[in-house]
């Protein structure tokens, strides 16, 4: 348990020591301008202390007592994973119905809800989301499936 | 007559109250934050008139600074940091049959404190602002690191891991066309990437998506019921406890202004101030004592005023809240700075006449609805944090109606959830976002100045006093946040 803690923690370090040797490497790309007011001046030296720091923080996690690490709960992986399948189908199916497969996924995973509460109170957040943000705020979403500009567009027409 | 304007316009005071309102659920909730919160409107308000979107920024600030001290109060759970030294003395009172009082005082304290920090931002910032047109760009590349400096030391428990994330903001900053020269920094031929990473996705990916996922770890600590009546407090007990709160203010609004503090560490030392000036507490600090209560509410909400200070006169935020405003402010078309009094009065003087309507509200919503909201903050955080990823998302999808910024979200909460793990403070990256564009320009002008030349640049930095002083304080901080220092502390105290 206390050996993954480690490698957990160092493996991280490490991985931030590469994405900034990375960087800086590229940082000394920018330009031809040898310069010290040249456009790379400030990401190399940004980049140059990323690297330091890093090495310096990944020496500490490999010199000093281990720092215990929660483990990752699977919610997490769920709702990462759910959000990424939102960002893919957003614009395909429109922000209604993906939001409310979105949150009534959640809620029954997360909260443990029956589906059916679930998805009522997923339908309820994401009419109200709609109503503050696309009508008061005008906010554009995603119309996606639902023709709601002509649904709108209809209401509107019932109450003139 | 500036200041009135925020008042007589029946929208700004509308806003401000709906913001006001907001900010106390929103900061007392446990998980939902006043940055995150901030940080996710930014991008519903875009399109809005500024003054508008200011009033409910500010109105959200001032409430959910606030707010963190009912949950602090009712629950033993602090809504936001600033509200953790409250909860010291706050529990017990409530434990003991008295949450109402302990509310109702808190709220009263709040109110003073506020006033406070926002009367010595009226008077203080023109004078701060006057001083600082004096600096050089050495000074604002100096006042930069500060700030990042200081936040990164005082925000975690490495002052390593603070600077990384400094400089990584700074990095993040950094990406697309030179303002100057239009070369590409880190765009790797992708044209979207020519406009740089927007920092609200950068704040909504840290400080919403990356704090919900945090949260995913607690849900299953049960709340409490406490029993909440006689909420407005005794003119007496405003009488007897008003000289520590003006004094808890003061202490909050010095340390507010400090680029990198905060209300969490004015209400730590308020605290302290408290038990060392309080001879014969009637309760022991700890056990419910009405003045640790009384300094922590002071000084943090006096706090909010004083960090409006750098952020307005310097364009130094003094916490990721404040640089989420300076964000909010660049977008409007505003740069705060020591020419924003000068040439944008309306401006200053419309924010001091928002925080002052906010702080009516405050007063207001503090005293009332306080059995709806123990209601509402029972609210599974299984339902909660799914509505905090729907509303970041939608934020982010809304600042271009782009899904590329939903990825660029993801990334960045996916970033900021590890870096948590492994002990790396955000509050610096934010920081670090915010002012590398006024580092990058202010160290190439600085530099053009001296012709290219590094030693000349040294020279006129230690031949001036005020550069000399910045330099002096970022060395001090970086110094008394190693180890050396600690064991320079204690052969010092052995002599």
């Amino acid at each position: 348990m206390n050996r993954m803690c480690i490698t957990s923690e160092q493996l991280f370090n490490l991985l931030l020591l590469v994405f900034s040797s990375f960087f800086l490497y590229h940082a000394f790309h920018i330009t031809e301008d040898s310069g010290l007011g040249s456009s790379a001046s400030i990401p190399i030296m940004a980049f140059s202390v990323m690297v330091m720091a890093s090495l310096m923080a990944l020496g500490k996690s490999i010199f000093s007592s281990v720092r215990p690490v929660e483990k990752i709960p699977r919610a997490v992986f769920l709702v990462l994973l759910m959000i990424l399948l939102y960002s893919l189908f957003l614009e395909e199916i429109g922000f209604l119905i993906s939001s409310l497969v979105f949150i009534g996924v959640l809620v029954f995973a997360i909260n443990g809800s029956r589906l059916v509460t679930s998805f009522a109170l997923a339908l309820l957040v994401v009419l109200v989301t709609y109503l503050v943000f696309r009508i008061v705020f005008k906010v554009m979403l995603p119309e996606g499936m639902i023709p709601e500009r002509e649904i709108l567009f209809y209401l509107k027409n019932l109450f003139n | 007559m500036y200041m009135l304007n925020a008042w007589v316009s029946l929208d700004y005071v509308l806003l401000t109250a709906l913001g006001t309102l907001l900010g106390i659920y929103v900061g007392a909730i446990p998980g939902l934050s006043v940055t995150m919160a901030v940080s996710i409107l930014i991008s519903f308000t875009f399109s809005w008139d500024i003054n508008n979107a200011l009033c409910l920024m500010i109105g959200i600030y001032m409430g959910g600074v606030y707010g963190g001290s009912r949950t602090a109060i009712l629950l033993n759970i602090p809504g936001a940091p600033a509200a953790i030294v409250t909860a010291l003395d706050g529990y017990p009172l409530a434990k003991k049959g008295l949450a109402g009082q302990a509310i109702g005082l808190s709220t009263i304290m709040s109110v003073i404190g506020g006033f406070v920090g926002i009367a010595v931002l009226a008077v203080a910032a023109p004078a701060v602002s006057d001083f600082a047109l004096l600096f050089q760009p050495r000074d604002y590349l100096l006042l930069g690191i500060m700030g990042i400096t200081l936040v990164g030391a005082l925000s975690g428990r490495s002052l390593i891991k603070g600077i990384f994330a400094g400089a990584l903001g700074i990095g993040i900053g950094t990406v697309g066309l030179d303002p100057l020269t239009a070369e590409e920094r880190f765009t790797f031929g992708y044209v979207e990437l020519w406009s740089g990473i927007s920092p609200v996705v950068v704040m909504i990916g840290l400080f919403g998506l990356t704090e919900a996922l945090v949260q995913l770890h607690n849900l299953d600590k049960a709340m409490i019921k406490q029993k909440v009546d006689k909420i407005v407090p005794k003119l007496g007990d405003i009488k007897k406890y008003l000289p520590l709160s003006i004094q808890s203010s003061f202490i909050g609004v010095v340390i507010g202004a400090l680029p990198g503090t905060g209300g969490e560490i004015a209400s730590l030392m308020a605290y302290d101030h408290a038990r060392r000036v309080t001879k014969k507490p009637e309760v022991p600090f700890g056990e419910g004592a009405k003045e640790g209560l009384i300094a922590a509410e002071s000084s943090n909400n006096a706090a909010v005023g004083g960090a409006f200070i750098p952020m307005l006169t310097l364009g130094i935020p003094g916490d990721a809240v404040t640089a989420v405003f300076i964000g909010a402010l660049f977008i409007h078309g505003v740069n705060p700075g020591p020419l924003l009094i000068e040439t944008r009065p309306d401006m200053f003087w419309f924010i001091v006449g928002t925080l002052l309507l906010a702080n009516v509200f405050l007063l207001i919503f503090g005293l009332t609805g306080i059995k709806v909201f123990s209601k509402i903050i029972q609210c599974p955080k299984g339902i909660l944090i799914p509505i905090i990823f729907l509303l970041s998302i939608v934020g982010a999808y809304s600042i271009h109606n782009s899904v590329s910024d939903i990825w660029w979200m993801l990334a960045f909460g996916v970033m900021g959830y590890f870096m948590r793990r492994h002990g790396y403070p955000l509050s610096p990256i934010i920081l670090g976002v915010i002012l590398s564009h006024l580092m990058d320009e202010n160290w190439r002008r600085a530099i053009l100045v001296e012709r290219n030349d590094l030693g000349a640049f040294w020279a006129n930095l230690f031949s001036s006093p005020l550069s000399l002083t910045l330099l002096f304080i970022i060395v001090f901080v970086a110094l008394s946040s190693t180890p050396f220092w600690r064991i320079l502390k204690q052969k010092i105290s052995r002599k």
